[in-house]
C-alpha cells in the first residue's frame, strides 16, 4: 500500500513536469511560411562582428521587406568560429537556411558538395560591379554566390609617432624598402626593451600577395608556396621580426590584441571595419595608406563577403530577390551608412570616403577597388583550408627561428602537400 | 551481550593536556593560512573578470594589463542590456536549466538505484554500455542526433535541450550509483520486513540518506546546463529563445572581441551560480548517519 | 525422513530464490527503463550511424560513399597528426588525471574541516570552474605571457629559470595541466559530498582507540570515500581523453606550437567541421572509443575490487 502511494506521487510529479514543459515550450513555429497566409519567410544564416551589427543588418532587411511585401526575412545567428558546425547540422538535418553568408575557406567545399544553388543562369547585373568582384563568387566559371562587400587591408599609421620620429608620411605608391626604412626609424628601445614597434603584425597572406606569391595558384592546381616570390616574401616577414626587430615576436605580442591602439606600434594592418573602432578609441592622429609594394605592386588580398543560396531552399525566387537587393540593389546604398560595409557596385565608389569615421586618405581604398588591384588568393578548392593549416606551422616556425632555412623548409612542405593532395 | 562502560568522547577530551591544545591551535592556524592563500589564488581570475568589466574599452586593452581600472565605468553593464536582449536570455536560461535539473535528478536517481541495488540479469552488460555512451566524442553524433530532433519537429524549441534529461544522464547515474552502494544492507532488510517493496526502499531509505549526493547532482547539473552553449547553438534559431551562454558569444565577433561587455555579461551569468552554490553547499553537511546499530 | 525433509526444503529455497531473482530482474529493468528508452531513442541510433560514417567518405554535406577500411588505414599509416594528437592526449591524461585526483581530494579534505566561513571558502574554491572558458583563457594567456606575465615575473624574482609557457613546445602541455588544476572545483564538490557521507561514529570510535590523524585519514577517510575516488578516476580518464576546448582557445585554434597542443578530439573536431572530413573524423572517434573502453575496463579490473561498498551485490 505504502509502496503504491510513493510510486504514485513520483509518477504524478513526472507527468506534471512533462506537461509543464510541453505547454510552456510550444514556441515551435513551423519553419516555412507561417502566420499570415501567403507570406514567405526567408532565413539567412549570418555571423556578425558585434551585437550592434546584428541590429543594423536587421534594418537593411526591414527595407527589403518594405520593398517586397509578402516576404519576411529572419536572421539566424551563429558565431564566426562555430559557423560551420551550425550550417552542417542544419543542412544534414534537412533544415537548411535559404541564404547563407560564406566563409571563403568553406566555399569550395560547399560547392563541391552541391549545397549551394548555381546562379549562373540567373539575371546578374554584371556591369554594375567594380572589377574583379563577380569572380570572387565563382567556382570553375560558374556563379555560386554574389558578393555583398569587398575591400582590402590597408596600412594604418600613427601620425603622431611619425612626426616624433621625423619620418615622412607614407605615399600611396610606397615600396617594401620604404616601409622597412620607416619601420626602423619608428622602433624605439628603452633600457634594452622595445617600447614601440614599427609594425604590429604584417600578415603573411598580404606579404605573399604583394610579391606575387601565394599558397596555391589561383586555378587551384599548383602549390606555389615554394616559388621564389613566395620564399622572398616569407623571408621578408621573418626578417622583420628576427633581423630588423621592427615587429614583435609571438612571445612579445601574445595576448595583446591591439598594440596600435595602445600606442605600442606605429603601424598596423587595417581594414575599413576597423575604422570606427579606431576613431572612437585612438588618442592620436592616424591615417591609412595602401600596403607597400613588393614585386607585384601596391596590391592587397581581397577581403570580402560572399552570400549564397542554399540548394535546398523552398523559395528560390524570393531568395534571389533578397540576394540581388543586398548585392546590387538598395542594400548597397544602405550598408555604407548603417554597418560601414564597403559597397561593391560602381555607382557607390565615392561613398567610401564619406563613410562614418573614414580616415583622410580613405580615397586610396576606393582607388584600389576601382582599379581592381585586389587579388583573390584563396582558390576555391575543397582542400584549401586543410592545405593552409599544414603550411602555417612551417611559416610560424620560420617566424620563430629566423629565415635561414626558409627555402628548404618551404620546399619540403610544398612537396608534402603536392604528394598528399595530388597537386603540381 | 555485556554492557561495558563506554568511554565517551567527551570524557576523553576533558583529559587532554595543554600541549595538545596548542598543537590544535597551530593546526587551525595553518589551515586558515592555507585556505586564505589558496583563496587568493582562486579568486584572482574572478577579480580580473570584474576589473575588466568596469574598464572603458581602450583601457581594457592597455599594456601591460592592469587588474583594477583607473577609470571606473559602468557603461559596459548598460551596454549588455541595450545591445542584446539580455533579460530574455536570462529567462530562457532559467526555464531550460530548472527543467533539466528536475529531469536529471528524477530520472538519474531511479536508474542509479536499479544499477546499485537490484541485482538483475544483464546488469553488468548494461552498466558497461552506460559508461560506453560517454566514451564516444559527441562531435560525431551531433549530426545524427540533430536529424532525430529535426524529424520530430523539435528544432528551434527547448525540447531537445530538456527532454533528454528526463531519460537519465550517464555521468550522474554512475555518480549516484557509487553513493547508493554505500548504504548498508541492514537498513534495507528492516524496511523489507516492514513490508516495503523495492520502490518503498528507494523512496524511504535510499533517498533520505543520499541528500548530499543528490544535492551535488542538482548543483552540477545546474552549473553545466547554465553554461552550455553548444546545444542551444545548434537547436535554437530565434534570438528570442537564446540562453545566456549562447547570447554572450555574440560579443565575440569575427574580427574583434568586445571584452568590456563580454566580461560584464559574464559577471551577470556567474552571479546566480555563486549564490546557488553557496546556498546548496550547506546541505553537504549531513547529520550523523545512523547505522542502525553495530550489533 | 529427515533427509527427505531437507531435500524438499532445499528445493523450495532454490525455487524461491529463482522466483525472487526473476522478479529482481524485472524490477531492475523497470528502474532503468527511463535510461533504456533514452538510450534506444537518442543514443544508440546516432552511435551506430557514426560507426557507419567511419566507413564512408562523408564530408558532412551531400552523399556518403562507402570506402571500407580506407579511413582506418590512412589513420594508421599516412597521418602523422593522428599519432601526434594521440601522444599529446596520452601525456595529458597520464599526468593530469592522477594529479587532478590528488589535488581535488586534498582541497576537499581542506574544505571539510570545521572552520568559520567554510561556506565562503568552498564557494571561492569552486568559483574558477564557473568562469566561462573564453574569459579564463585570455586571463591565462596574460598570466603566462613570456614578457610581462605574472608567472615569469615571479620566477625571475626568485632567480628561477623562466619559460615561454604556452608558446614553448615542451611546456605547452604542462601549462595546460596547470590550468586544468585550477578548475579542480568540479571533482572537489563530489569529494566533499563523499567526505560528508563518512559516518562520524567511525572517527569517534577510532579516536577512542587512540588513532592519530594520519591513521584516521588512511584507514577511515580514504576507504570510506573510495567510491567517489573511483568515480573521479574513471570519469577523469574518460573526460581527459576527450579534452580540447581550453587548448583550442589558448592556441587560437591551431594546436600549436608545432602541433604540441593538438589534442585528439581537437584534431577530430578540426577534421569534422573545418576540413569537412566527417567520415574520417568518425573513424578517429571510434578508435578513441576503443582506447577509452579498454582503459576503463583495465581500471575496473585493477581497482574495482579495492573500492569499498557497503552493499556489494
Amino acid at each position: 500500500m505504502r509502496k503504491k502511494k510513493g510510486l504514485g506521487g513520483l509518477l504524478f510529479t513526472i507527468v506534471l513536469a512533462l506537461s509543464l514543459i510541453l505547454t510552456g515550450c510550444s514556441g515551435s513555429d513551423s519553419e516555412s511560411a507561417s502566420g499570415e497566409s501567403g507570406d514567405v519567410t526567408l532565413r539567412i544564416l549570418v555571423w556578425n562582428n558585434n551585437p550592434e551589427g546584428t541590429k543594423l543588418e536587421g534594418d537593411i532587411f526591414k527595407e527589403f521587406e518594405k520593398e517586397n511585401p509578402g516576404i519576411k526575412v529572419k536572421q539566424v545567428y551563429a558565431p564566426y568560429d562555430k559557423f560551420n558546425d551550425k550550417f552542417l547540422t542544419m543542412s544534414a538535418g534537412g533544415d537548411q537556411p535559404d541564404l547563407v553568408w560564406l566563409q571563403p575557406s568553406a566555399f569550395g567545399q560547399f560547392v563541391s558538395k552541391g549545397v549551394l544553388m548555381d546562379l549562373s543562369d540567373k539575371e546578374i547585373k554584371e556591369d554594375e560591379y567594380m572589377p574583379n568582384v563577380l569572380s570572387l563568387g565563382q567556382v570553375d566559371g560558374k556563379q555560386y554566390a554574389l558578393i555583398r562587400d569587398a575591400s582590402a587591408f590597408m596600412l594604418g599609421y600613427n601620425k603622431d609617432m611619425f612626426d616624433a620620429a621625423g619620418v615622412e608620411y607614407p605615399k600611396d605608391d610606397w615600396t617594401w624598402a620604404d616601409f622597412l626604412a620607416a619601420a626602423q626609424k619608428l622602433t624605439v628601445e628603452k633600457n634594452g626593451k622595445t617600447v614601440q614597434f614599427g609594425m604590429e603584425n604584417f600578415y603573411t597572406n598580404e606579404l605573399l600577395v604583394e610579391n606575387g606569391g601565394g599558397f596555391v595558384s589561383q586555378d587551384g592546381k599548383e602549390v606555389i608556396i615554394d616559388s621564389p616570390e613566395s620564399i622572398e616574401a616569407i623571408k621578408f616577414g621573418a626578417d622583420l621580426i628576427n633581423k630588423y626587430h621592427v615587429q614583435p615576436t609571438t612571445a612579445q605580442s601574445q595576448g595583446l590584441s591591439n598594440m596600435f591602439l595602445a600606442g605600442q606600434a606605429a603601424m598596423k594592418m587595417m581594414g575599413p571595419w576597423d575604422w570606427s573602432d579606431t576613431a572612437k578609441n585612438a588618442t592620436f592622429k592616424w591615417d591609412v595608406v595602401p600596403l607597400p609594394a613588393g614585386k607585384a605592386g601596391n596590391v592587397a588580398a581581397a577581403s570580402y563577403l560572399p552570400i549564397g543560396i542554399g540548394s535546398g531552399t523552398k523559395h528560390p525566387e524570393e531568395a534571389y530577390k533578397l540576394l540581388q537587393f543586398l548585392s546590387t540593389g538598395k542594400g548597397q546604398d544602405l550598408q555604407v551608412d548603417t554597418i560601414s560595409a564597403v559597397p561593391v557596385v560602381k555607382r557607390n565608389e565615392d561613398k567610401i570616403e564619406t563613410m562614418a569615421n573614414a580616415p583622410e586618405n580613405a580615397k586610396a581604398l576606393s582607388t584600389i577597388l576601382a582599379e581592381g588591384r585586389t587579388v583573390m588568393n584563396a582558390p576555391y578548392i575543397p582542400e584549401y583550408a586543410e592545405i593552409v593549416s599544414k603550411i602555417q606551422p612551417v611559416i610560424d616556425n620560420i617566424n620563430l627561428n629566423g629565415s635561414k632555412d626558409a627555402e628548404k623548409q618551404l620546399k619540403e612542405v610544398a612537396d608534402q602537400i603536392r604528394k598528399e593532395f595530388g597537386l603540381k | 551481550m555485556e554492557v561495558t562502560p563506554v568511554k565517551t568522547a567527551a570524557s576523553v577530551k576533558a583529559k587532554k593536556p595543554r600541549s595538545l591544545k596548542k598543537g590544535r591551535r597551530l593546526e587551525k592556524g595553518f589551515t586558515y593560512f592555507l585556505l586564505i592563500a589558496l583563496s587568493i589564488l582562486f579568486l584572482f581570475p574572478f577579480l580580473w573578470l570584474i576589473g575588466t568589466s568596469v574598464k572603458p574599452e581602450n583601457e581594457a586593452m592597455a599594456f601591460p594589463p592592469t587588474l583594477l581600472p583607473k577609470n571606473w565605468d559602468l557603461a559596459n553593464y548598460k551596454e549588455v542590456f541595450t545591445l542584446v536582449d539580455f533579460g530574455q536570455y536570462y529567462l530562457n536560461s532559467v526555464i531550460v536549466t530548472v527543467c533539466v535539473v528536475i529531469g536529471t535528478v528524477v530520472s538519474s536517481t531511479l536508474v542509479a538505484y536499479g544499477f546499485a541495488r537490484i541485482k538483475g540479469k544483464g546488469r553488468n552488460f548494461w552498466f558497461v554500455l552506460l559508461l560506453g555512451t560517454m566514451m564516444l566524442p559527441p562531435q560525431v553524433t551531433m549530426i545524427p542526433v540533430y536529424m532525430i530532433f529535426s524529424k520530430l519537429g523539435w528544432v528551434n524549441t527547448f525540447l531537445p535541450l530538456i527532454v533528454p534529461s528526463f531519460f537519465g544522464s550517464a555521468y550522474f547515474i554512475f555518480l549516484l550509483r557509487q553513493f547508493f552502494k554505500t548504504i548498508p544492507k541492514e537498513l534495507e532488510e528492516s524496511a523489507y520486513l516492514d513490508g516495503c517493496g523495492a520502490f518503498g526502499i528507494f523512496w524511504r531509505i535510499i533517498i533520505p540518506l543520499s541528500v548530499p549526493s543528490i544535492i551535488t547532482v542538482a548543483l552540477l547539473s545546474f552549473m553545466w546546463t547554465w553554461n552550455d552553449f553548444l546545444n542551444p547553438l545548434i537547436y535554437l534559431n530565434d534570438d528570442s529563445k537564446y540562453t545566456l551562454a549562447l547570447g554572450i558569444l555574440q560579443f565575440k565577433g569575427a574580427l574583434l572581441i568586445q571584452w568590456g561587455p563580454m566580461m560584464a555579461a559574464s559577471v551577470f551569468i556567474i552571479l546566480p551560480l555563486i549564490i546557488i552554490f553557496f546556498v546548496g553547499q550547506k546541505y553537504f553537511v549531513q547529520g550523523i548517519a545512523t547505522t542502525g546499530g553495530k550489533g | 525422513m529427515k533427509e527427505a525433509g531437507y531435500i524438499a526444503v532445499n528445493d523450495f529455497i532454490k525455487w524461491k530464490v529463482t522466483q525472487m531473482n526473476k522478479s529482481r530482474t524485472l524490477l531492475f529493468y523497470l528502474f532503468i527503463l527511463p535510461w533504456l528508452i533514452g538510450f534506444v531513442v537518442f543514443t544508440a541510433g546516432p552511435m551506430v550511424y557514426s560507426l557507419y560514417m567511419s566507413f564512408t567518405d562523408y564530408s558532412g554535406l551531400g552523399a556518403a560513399n562507402w570506402v571500407g577500411l580506407e579511413n582506418y588505414k590512412k589513420l594508421f599509416t599516412e597521418d602523422p597528426l593522428f599519432w601526434q594528437s594521440l601522444w599529446n592526449t596520452f601525456f595529458y591524461t597520464i599526468v593530469g588525471v592522477p594529479l587532478g585526483l590528488v589535488v581535488g581530494y586534498m582541497l576537499a579534505v581542506l574544505l571539510n574541516t570545521k572552520v568559520r566561513f567554510m561556506g565562503l571558502f568552498r564557494t571561492i574554491f569552486y568559483l574558477p570552474s564557473l568562469v566561462p572558458t573564453v574569459a579564463s583563457s585570455l586571463l591565462w594567456i596574460l598570466i603566462f605571457q613570456p614578457d610581462f606575465g605574472i608567472a615569469n615575473s615571479i620566477l625571475s624574482f626568485f632567480h628561477l629559470p623562466t619559460s615561454n609557457w604556452l608558446l614553448s613546445e615542451g611546456m605547452v602541455k604542462p601549462t595546460l595541466i596547470i590550468m586544468s588544476l585550477w578548475g579542480a572545483g568540479g571533482g572537489m564538490v563530489i569529494y566533499l559530498a563523499g567526505l560528508q557521507s563518512v559516518p562520524a561514529s567511525l572517527y569517534e570510535a577510532a579516536e577512542l582507540d587512540g588513532a592519530g590523524k594520519f591513521h584516521k585519514f588512511w584507514n577511515i577517510t580514504i576507504p570510506m570515500t573510495s567510491n567517489v575516488i573511483f568515480f573521479n578516476l574513471i570519469m577523469g580518464l574518460i573526460g581527459s581523453f576527450q579534452i580540447f576546448t581550453q587548448a583550442y582557445v589558448v592556441s587560437s585554434g591551431n594546436g600549436g606550437p608545432n602541433y604540441k597542443s593538438l589534442f585528439y578530439v581537437f584534431y577530430l573536431y578540426q577534421d569534422a567541421f573545418k576540413f569537412f572530413k566527417m567520415g574520417y573524423a568518425s573513424a578517429l572517434a571510434w578508435i578513441l572509443f576503443i582506447i577509452i573502453l579498454v582503459f576503463t575496463l583495465i581500471q575496473f579490473k585493477v581497482f574495482g575490487k579495492k573500492v569499498y561498498y557497503e552493499y556489494d551485490e
